[in-house]
């Protein structure tokens, strides 16, 4: 393939980050699945995105998280033949698999040794009633087993549960006392926040905000009330402005309720921020990285 | 010099052995294998969401759902991948970036193995590279750096970036691409 018909390497850049159009996205993957060269650079460019990965601030998932993955594999229990189970195990690992050991062959055509001799030879056994009922007996064991099996890990599957949300709680119950800390702690900086003059409202009750934040923890509970409803897909988005006029920082989305009460507590922001203000405006629902709309609330 | 580069990491960019078992081990079921992987590569998983997110809630949906893919689909995670812990990073980014989108997951650009001489399986070299990943980011020319984090953590595709910086579009590609590599010699330095 000559150079001319290589995509271009700020191109392969975008496909890497997923910026192409979908009709180029699957034209370039097409070409990249049949040009080792422009594979290779994707390869490189993807392995560039990974290190620059690592630039993002280290934050441990919450506790919770663990149980909950570990419960939701335990229930999506894998069935893997015992074939393919000693196969895998085989190849990944061949030297952990034990030998078997080579025990001398036994002679099967010798005569059984007997342990016990009762004076004549036992009789074959016959299966009669007892022979059904033995049958019987053996198969309701079997079922009273399995079903103690069932209860088992049903057993185990409620104490798993339960451990989630024993975990969860623990965490909501640490967002609590750091929301508390950020509303009572020395370095707490309260900051109300109203519509701006420039929107020009003449309604009887405006709508208003409170915001409590401790810029060396980071921490940041905010209240409004009397917001104006929102359209379908809207949200509010709060952003904290910080006092060097760097660019906003985004602090969580929230709606009203049907009284037009709302709230965001102990939003994640980076710890250290000196806050200038505090604005909240109206964005598509998730919410965007950077304000797109005039401030509805604000203050400083 | 390309060519001798390309050998090393054509040796080095092997997934570590240790993951390597891990994921056999997910193939036959084993839930201490997933364990020990969530373990070693959640922090970087939920970070990259996290910082692109910025919502712990959806961080954590995401960081479930790439565990539970590698868990049902482990043969997807080959060594054919390159660093699992990379791959992983990206992946996060890709999922986080859908997830803001509301998209369904492409996978086209995931299917490719990636490229990284780095073991991110040592708890102590993906620390370092952490650190160093950090130092290199904060020496890159500001608009290159800008712009990259709009890219890659903010989501936004190099269209969007030029109608709000009001940079040409030939100029924010260009920044990104050279972004991209200040940071491979920083961390090859």
């Amino acid at each position: 393939m000559s150079s001319a018909q290589h995509i271009s390497p700020d191109d392969l850049t975008l496909f890497a980050l997923q910026f192409l159009p979908e009709g180029e996205m699957l034209a370039a993957q097409q070409h990249i699945q049949e040009c080792e060269a422009c594979r290779r650079q994707v390869g490189w460019i993807q392995g560039d995105l990974a290190s620059y990965a690592l630039s993002a601030d280290a934050h441990d998932a919450p506790a919770h998280a663990r149980e909950r993955l570990l419960a939701a594999v335990a229930r999506e229990k894998k069935v893997v033949p015992l074939q393919q189970q000693s196969r895998s195990r085989t190849a990944a690992a061949p030297t952990l698999v034990p030998t078997r050991r080579h025990d001398p062959e036994p002679d099967y055509s010798a005569p059984e040794p007997r342990l016990f001799t009762m004076g004549r030879e036992e009789e074959p056994r016959r299966a009669g009633f007892w022979g059904f009922a033995g049958w019987a007996i053996a198969a309701a064991l079997a079922v009273a087993a399995g079903l103690q099996f069932r209860q088992h890990q049903d057993l185990q599957q409620q104490l798993a549960d339960a451990n989630t949300r024993i975990t969860a709680a623990q965490t909501e119950s640490a967002r609590a006392e750091a929301a508390m800390q950020a509303l009572t702690g020395n370095g707490a900086a309260q900051v109300a926040l109203h519509l701006p003059a420039s929107a020009g409202s003449v309604a009887a009750v405006q709508p208003y905000g409170q915001a409590v934040y401790t810029a060396n923890t980071g921490a940041l509970v905010f209240v409004a009330s009397h917001l104006d409803p929102l359209a379908p897909h809207k949200v509010y988005e709060l952003w904290l402005l910080p006092a060097d006029k760097s660019a906003p920082i985004a602090a969580g989305t929230f709606k009203p309720d049907a009284r037009g009460n709302a709230s965001v507590v102990m939003p994640q922001i980076p710890k250290g921020v000196a806050a200038g203000g505090f604005g909240v405006t109206v964005e598509a629902d998730g919410g965007s990285p950077v304000p797109t709309s005039a401030v509805v609330l604000s203050g400083a | 010099m390309e060519r001798r580069l390309d050998e090393h990491v054509t040796a080095t960019a092997a997934i570590p052995t240790e993951d390597a078992e891990l994921l056999a081990g997910l193939e036959r079921g084993e839930d201490r294998a997933m364990a020990t992987l969530y373990d070693r590569y959640s922090r970087i998983v939920y970070s990259v969401a996290l910082r692109v997110l910025r919502d712990p809630a959806a961080a954590e949906d995401v960081l479930q759902e790439i565990f539970m893919q590698m868990w049902r689909t482990p043969q997807s995670f080959t060594a054919a991948r390159g660093s699992l812990g990379g791959w992983l990073s990206v992946v996060a980014r890709n999922r986080s970036i859908d997830t803001l989108r509301r998209k369904r997951p492409s996978e086209q650009v995931e299917e490719i193995a990636l490229a990284s001489p780095f073991n991110l399986a040592d708890d102590s070299e993906r620390n370092l590279l952490m650190e160093k990943a950090r130092a290199a980011v904060v020496l890159l020319p500001a608009e290159q750096r800008k712009t990259l984090e709009m890219a890659f953590f903010d989501g936004l595709t190099h269209s969007e970036i030029a109608e709000m910086t009001g940079d040409p579009l030939g100029t924010v590609k260009t920044r990104i691409r050279s972004g991209l590599s200040t940071l491979r010699k920083a961390f090859q330095s």
